[in-house]
């Protein structure tokens, strides 16, 4: 009985120094694993701003420009008043109330809209591996460096998206109808009152119209270009945290502290530096982070594999993709999905660089050194 | 250019020509011109769609997959957790 107890005890205490050991080992685990969550929960909050900045880039090539109050109102007086057609419906008033915005088809709204959830649901399904991470710092390393291969997915994904909409700039259609129309009309009116002989006084105001015209039309091209560096600066910031995400991931169990404080200063600085304003710039340092992708061995398998879809679906391209709403939609119970405030997972980054680790449970402060000096 | 590109295109062509002419006509005009102006925007919004699908990757495969190793690191936090707690429980015993 005696050896029997001699015997478990000392097996317990194999176990337990197997375990402080192999904490020891981990080096700054815990820390590892929120800089890591941390890092995939900016990836996905600028994710979905890309997402929602495509949407609405989207919308605003339809929408027509708004009228003030009064003149909305004026028109829809009038075509109520002229029009031939008696008003027995609804949607007949409406029409003539509002004639100018599109009715466009459901099933094109019901394809973006699916569109649109897919690739919420996909960029949240990422972010959700790692709620838990923290809780299994230890013994999650191998799940982690598998999730960076969807890291990578998303993140060049992120990037396509960036490079179709520079390659194919949105049109702010309804602004530029109006100017073409209403300079092809003033056209029609010059040419007739020159024909009938009016006065080069009389066509001076004509003259004038066209100018303003001219400038609205140069202002238009003003506004698609801010339109789509918006958009693309977006798109491109998600790629870049990505692809942070996906290193941190992949290195999750080689990183040591240098690495972690490095990297999360690099997340640190995309999130706060990138906003748009120096588009030409983005585009280099874009061009930079996606040279580096091709630069790396795995990397640039995935890019291959990312090419070898594009060719594919290229080759075989047919009508319109309609999605389907996907499984993926009903996605649930991600803590993080409520998580929209990107202000506190920026300053819980920033703690992170000072050495304070931010307590998950109890939102209290532990020293991040004091942590790192208590595993070893 | 491919068959998207060229898509792009022409309904960019044909949105611009109905809607100059839908906005030079008047009221009467336009409910004539209505159907074909819609249809014309519905096509630029497909195709649109259609440049943004075709660079979409990421498999519905892909998504469970994310599940799956989401649902493998929950384990792995579950087991942690206890190892934890037994660890905890020998300390006690041991200082017994």
């Amino acid at each position: 009985m005696f050896f029997k107890k001699m015997k478990y005890l000392h097996s317990s205490r194999i176990t337990f120094v197997l375990l402080v050991v192999s904490v020891i080992l981990s080096g700054c685990t815990p820390e590892k694993a929120r800089a890591l969550r941390l890092a995939a929960v900016q990836f996905k909050v600028e994710s979905l701003t890309a997402i929602e900045a495509i949407e609405n880039m989207h919308q605003r090539e339809l929408t027509p420009p708004s009228l003030a109050q009064a003149e909305a109102r004026s028109n829809a007086i009038n075509n109520i008043l002229i029009s031939e057609k008696p008003i027995l419906l609804p949607e007949d008033l409406d029409f003539l109330v509002d004639p100018d915005t599109p009715q466009i088809d459901p099933k094109a709204q019901e394809a973006w809209q699916a569109f649109i959830n897919k690739m919420n649901s996909q960029y949240e399904a990422l972010a959700a591996i790692y709620d838990e991470v923290e809780g299994g710092s230890l013994l999650a390393t191998k799940a982690v460096e598998k999730s960076a291969e969807h890291a990578k997915n998303l993140t060049l994904q992120m990037a396509a998206f960036a490079t179709v909409i520079d390659k194919h700039p949105p049109i702010l259609i309804q602004d530029r109808i109006i100017v073409i129309a209403d300079l092809d009309t003033l056209r029609e009116e010059y040419q007739q009152k020159k024909n009938n002989g009016e006065s080069d006084q009389n066509l001076q105001p004509l003259k004038e119209r066209a100018g303003e015209l001219l400038d609205q039309w140069q202002q238009i091209a003003i506004n698609e270009q801010e339109l789509k560096e918006t958009t693309v600066t977006q798109c491109l910031k998600a790629a870049v945290l990505g692809k942070d995400l996906t290193q941190l991931s992949q290195r999750y169990n080689k990183l040591n502290l240098n690495d972690l404080n490095s990297l999360i200063a690099r997340i640190l600085n995309t999130a706060a530096t990138i906003t748009g304003r120096d588009y030409a710039s983005l585009k280099t340092k874009a061009a930079n982070v996606f040279a580096e992708i091709q630069n790396d061995a795995i990397w640039s398998k995935a890019a291959n594999t990312v090419l070898a879809e594009v060719n594919k679906a290229t080759a075989g391209r047919n009508p319109v993709l309609i999605s389907e709403p996907s499984a993926n939609n009903s996605l649930q119970g991600s803590k993080w999905l409520q998580i929209t405030d990107q202000q506190q997972v920026a300053a819980d980054l920033k703690l992170l660089t000072k050495g304070i680790v931010p307590d998950k449970t109890s939102g209290s402060e532990t020293l991040y050194h004091s942590a790192i000096q208590q595993h070893r | 250019m491919d068959n998207n590109d060229i898509f792009l295109d022409e309904a960019t062509d044909s949105v611009f020509i109905i809607g100059v002419k839908y906005r030079k006509a008047d009221i009467n005009e336009k409910q004539q011109l209505r159907q074909q102006r819609d249809k014309a925007f519905s096509a630029y919004s497909i195709a649109r769609l259609m440049l943004l699908e075709d660079e979409v990757i990421c498999t519905d495969e892909q998504v469970k997959e994310m599940k799956d190793i989401r649902k493998e690191i929950e384990n792995a936090a579950k087991i942690q957790n206890l190892i934890t707690a037994i660890t905890r429980l020998i300390r006690i015993f041991i200082a017994l």
